[in-house]
Formats: structure tokens, C-alpha cells, sequence
């Protein structure tokens, strides 16, 4: 019997996510490239911790190179969000993808904090 | 999805420049857009599948290089001609690495682009062959059922969505939603389906969480429950159907939607999220079994919604 092997090598980064994360003075400059679904979640939750225990009073989300976020990506952000405007801090997403600027203006995020485009 | 006349972007800061290349081009029985500048041009080519990107490389903020770059870092993988009066080998070597498909120099002579698009519509046609396979059968079903012991331990859009954007011949945003679909579906299944999780419990700390996930599944009536995932390729109705079915409780799925409708400022707790994200995310959503089973559809050329 044959079996029929996948080469994905081409491709496997069309599921994959990258999370940068800075700071200068009070602020802190974080941007996701790629798909932040259930399985990134986690990894977006730990930044998100660093930055709530930082010294930072800003967040500056980078959206433009992320593809998609899922409900439990949206739920870490929201979390993140009271805690961090609990604290004195605040977010602006300072540039988004087409595709996010439209899930966050669904979602009414844009309501929360400013949303740019790009 | 090969029925329809090719696609060709067109990117050029000069709109006279793109407009003449685009009428002469649409003369020739191609499908052609124009974008004026590198920010446009990525936000049409995640929209749409091109056949082939013809794109300036002298443009202000986003190059022609920087816009090849970008495709191919998100794995898209179309045919990119570029327009160059450039005569720098390290850029014909990074243009090539990238796997630019053709140089024209300008001034571009429309009919030079036009022997350039055809020998590449040419050279595509004659490697027509096992990537295009999903593309040419009528009908395609791909079915799992997920034991939730081992749920945790991967991903079956991690696995699976690569192969799918490699094969299914569609524009990647719209992957992108069916692939972050299934995977809203799935996580619903296991949370709410299978371990049947109250908010506050799927909001407690990871660690915690993770413990309360472990002693759930210990439970016998649990770690029997299954997962059914479903992926079809309908290509004669043009459209892919992701079903997700748990062996859960189910929910009151029509007083929840109800709910959604009149939902006037945003909603900072959790419930309701991720069926918001479906109904946002695809062109169908479907109930059936007491909302055990879900499936979203997406057509390829729709933006048509609808809930049964």
C-alpha cells in the first residue's frame, strides 16, 4: 500500500504566529504577524501579562501583518484590557489589516479604543 | 473555480500607467484590477486569487520587491511579473530568490506584457496537474473524528489548514476565514460540547484551567464524548461547508442568535464571542441537533449571509 505523503514546507507558515514585543519609556509596542487562533493564545496571553506587569501605560497593538484573531484571542485582549484600564492604561491600535480593522468594528472594539486602519 | 477568465492585479503608482495596462489587458479577455499603491495592492491580493500579480517595483513606502517579499512570507504563491528600470544584479538575485516570474523593463509596451502573461498562463497550464486535483472533482469530503484525551495534544487546523490552502485554489482571506471557522468550531466542541465548561471556569488562570480540563476528562461520560469534523469541497454549488458535531448537551442556539441581534455595545465578557465570529466570518451558519451540530458555509464568489 502507498501512502500519500504532504509536503506543506511551502505553506506551513500560513498558520503560524510571531509576536513582537518592545517598550520605550511608558509605552509598550507590540505587533502579531500571522494567525493568532486557540493555539497562539496562550503565547498572546504571557506577552499580554508582561506588558500589565510592566511599567507601561500604553499599548500600541500592531495588527497589519496579523491575519485573523479567534473569540479566545479577543477574549485574552478583553481581559487584558479591563485589567490594564484598571491601572491607569490604555491601547490604540496603531495599524490593521483590512480583515481586523472589520472583526474589531463587528465586535465593537472600536468603541473600547482607537482602531486604525493602516 | 477554473471556469472564470484569468485575474491579473496591476500595481503602479501612476494611474495613467496601471489604467492603460488594465484596458489593453481586459481587451484580451483577462479579469484585471488596478491598485496605485503597495497598501492596496496587499489588501486585494489577500481578497482576491489573482493569476498573476504585474507589479511596479519603484513605489513609494511599499516597493514591488517589498510586496513579492510579503506574498510570499504569508505563502502566497501566484505568479509575479515585475516592471523595472532597474539594472542592479542583487535585485534581479532577491526578485529571482523570491521566485519572481518575469522582468519587463519600462517604459512597458503593453504587447511585451501581454507575450509575458501569456507564456506564463502557457507555462501554468502545462503543469496543470496534482495541486489542482481538489480544484477538478466535483464533490470532496474529509472526515475525523477527535477523541478529546487527545484533543489538547494538536491541531487539526494547525494540521490540515496548510495542506488546504496549498490545494484549494481560493483567495486567502477567504481561507482564512474557513480555516479560523473550524477552528472557533472546534474549540466550542471541546469546551462547551465535550467538558461543558461554565465561564467562569473557562475563565479562571491557564494553569488552573488546564488542571480543571485534566479532572474533567477523568470522568468517564466525558472522555467518551467524540468530535465529527467535516470539510466538503462542494465545487459544483462553489462553495466549502465546515461541519463540527459534539456529543454534548447542546444549547438553545436560536435564543442565543436573538440575543446576538440585540446586542447594541460591545460585549467585554465572553459568552457569545465565538458564535458572533462565525456569523461574521461566513456566509451561512446552520443549527441542527439541538445545536450539537454546526456548519458554516462559504461560497467562493458570495458575500451573501444567512442563518437557518
Amino acid at each position: 500500500m502507498s501512502m500519500i505523503q504532504i509536503d506543506n514546507s511551502d505553506v506551513d507558515k500560513e498558520l503560524g504566529m510571531n509576536i513582537n514585543l518592545k517598550y520605550e519609556g511608558d509605552r509598550a509596542l507590540m505587533s502579531i504577524d500571522g494567525f493568532l487562533n486557540s493555539d497562539g493564545a496562550h503565547l498572546f496571553q504571557e506577552k499580554l501579562d508582561e506588558v500589565l506587569k510592566s511599567d507601561a501605560r500604553m499599548l500600541d497593538l500592531d495588527l497589519f501583518q496579523c491575519k485573523n484573531i479567534s473569540s479566545v484571542g479577543i477574549g485574552k485582549l478583553l481581559l487584558f484590557y479591563k485589567d490594564f484600564i484598571g491601572k491607569g492604561g490604555d491601547i490604540e491600535v496603531v495599524r490593521s489589516s483590512s480583515t481586523i480593522y472589520d472583526l474589531f468594528a463587528m465586535l465593537k472594539l472600536n468603541q473600547l479604543f482607537p482602531v486604525n486602519l493602516e | 473555480m477554473n471556469s472564470n477568465p484569468p485575474r491579473i492585479l496591476i500595481v503602479d503608482d501612476s494611474y495613467s500607467v496601471a489604467e492603460s495596462l488594465k484596458a489593453y489587458l481586459s481587451t484580451r479577455d483577462y479579469s484585471v484590477d488596478s491598485a496605485s499603491s503597495g497598501y492596496e495592492a496587499l489588501r486585494l491580493i489577500r481578497k482576491h486569487n489573482y493569476d498573476i500579480v504585474v507589479c511596479d517595483i519603484e513605489m513609494p513606502e511599499v516597493s514591488g520587491l517589498d510586496i513579492l517579499e510579503t506574498m510570499r512570507n504569508e505563502g502566497i504563491s501566484k505568479n509575479v511579473i515585475l516592471m523595472t528600470g532597474y539594472q542592479e544584479r542583487d535585485y534581479y538575485i532577491r526578485a529571482i530568490q523570491l521566485g519572481a516570474s518575469d522582468f519587463i523593463t519600462k517604459p512597458v509596451e503593453a504587447e511585451q506584457l501581454l507575450k509575458s502573461v501569456q507564456s506564463i498562463m502557457d507555462k501554468d497550464g502545462r503543469l496543470f496537474g496534482k495541486d489542482d486535483l481538489l480544484n477538478n472533482l466535483d464533490d470532496v469530503h474529509f472526515n475525523c473524528v477527535i477523541n478529546p484525551l487527545r484533543y489538547g495534544g494538536y491541531s487539526i487546523t494547525a494540521v490540515m489548514g496548510p495542506f488546504f490552502y496549498k490545494h484549494i485554489n481560493l483567495p486567502q482571506d477567504k481561507m482564512n476565514s474557513i480555516i479560523l471557522c473550524a477552528d472557533e468550531m472546534l474549540n466550542n466542541a471541546f469546551i462547551h460540547g465535550v467538558l461543558g465548561l461554565t465561564s467562569v471556569q473557562r475563565h479562571s488562570q491557564s494553569g488552573e484551567l488546564r488542571d480543571l480540563i485534566a479532572a474533567k476528562l477523568q470522568q468517564p461520560h466525558i472522555a467518551s464524548r467524540r468530535i465529527r469534523f467535516e470539510l466538503h469541497i462542494n465545487n459544483s454549488e462553489e462553495c466549502i461547508h465546515v461541519t463540527v458535531e459534539d456529543d454534548g448537551d447542546g444549547f438553545d442556539h436560536e435564543s442565543w442568535l436573538q440575543r446576538l441581534a440585540e446586542e447594541k455595545d460591545t460585549n467585554l465578557e465572553g459568552s457569545g464571542r465565538g458564535l458572533r465570529m462565525l456569523l461574521h466570518l461566513s456566509d451561512n451558519l446552520h443549527f441542527a441537533n439541538g445545536g450539537r451540530k454546526v456548519r458554516v458555509t462559504h461560497y467562493y464568489n458570495s458575500h451573501q449571509h444567512s442563518v437557518e
